[in-house]
């Protein structure tokens, strides 16, 4: 559908910007296909660079709460760390004494039990802190209730 | 009425009780160290209880102000950001 006079074409601008266009043409038949958006599976892979991936109107933004996968496995990893220390404490206590450091050195056992009370601390207390970390994320997220 | 958030309000309770129950289980582990003379053997469920505070009162004690700590940097973030949104005189 032809609506722009020939003669009075100019180039160099687009043809909504020309004399004669009719904005109901240019809603029918749009001048330049609508450009490929990129899949979720390119930026998955590394193919495209991460600001190209264009949100998907179809999805809601924030309609449910976000079942991140990553912070599922923090609340796994801060339930190991905690139940995992607690456990590596009394077990490395449980440990019996029957070689002393002094007469028979470092062996497995002696070296086995104090990686278990190095350990032990450490684990626990990064552990509360992952779950602590994850309430401070849902507290600075949460919205007042419309 | 502003409305309060509710994981703020959970995450002062879990300071404050992490920080008050790691001492008070702390002061609670540290008579079995100089146990008076004549104390009878407190058994295997206190004995349990005695390894577990001895394992998570330090832990408890560090998330516990840390958690403090942190509690207090956001309520300096969210008063920062309402200072910002009230129009200056």
């Amino acid at each position: 559908m032809k609506r722009i006079v020939a003669e009075k074409f100019d180039p160099r601008f687009d043809a909504r910007f020309q004399p004669g266009f009719e904005q109901k043409a240019e809603r029918q038949a749009p001048a330049y296909p609508a450009p490929e958006r990129a899949s979720h599976d390119d930026a998955a892979h590394g193919t495209m660079a991460p600001g190209e991936l264009a949100p998907d109107e179809s999805e809601p933004v924030e309609a449910d709460p976000d079942p991140n996968p990553f912070e599922r496995a923090l609340w796994v990893f801060a339930a190991v760390l905690i139940v995992g220390g607690v456990a590596v404490a009394f077990w490395a206590n449980g440990l019996n004494y029957s070689q002393s450091a002094v007469d028979g050195g470092w062996t497995w056992p002696r070296i086995v039990q104090s990686s278990g009370w190095a350990l032990s601390g450490p684990m626990v207390t990064v552990g509360l802190a992952t779950g602590i970390g994850l309430l401070f994320r849902r507290a600075i997220t949460w919205r007042p209730p419309e | 009425m502003r409305k309060h958030n509710p994981w703020i309000g959970a995450l002062w309770a879990i300071g404050v009780v992490l920080v008050v129950g790691a001492y008070s289980a702390g002061v609670w582990q540290s008579t079995f160290f100089y146990p008076p003379p004549g104390r009878p053997d407190p058994g295997p469920v206190v004995e349990f209880f005695q390894a577990l505070a001895d394992t998570l009162k330090g832990p408890a004690l560090l998330a516990g102000f840390s958690t403090i700590a942190g509690l207090l940097f956001l309520h300096a973030r969210n008063h920062a950001r309402r200072a910002t949104k009230k129009p200056s005189r």
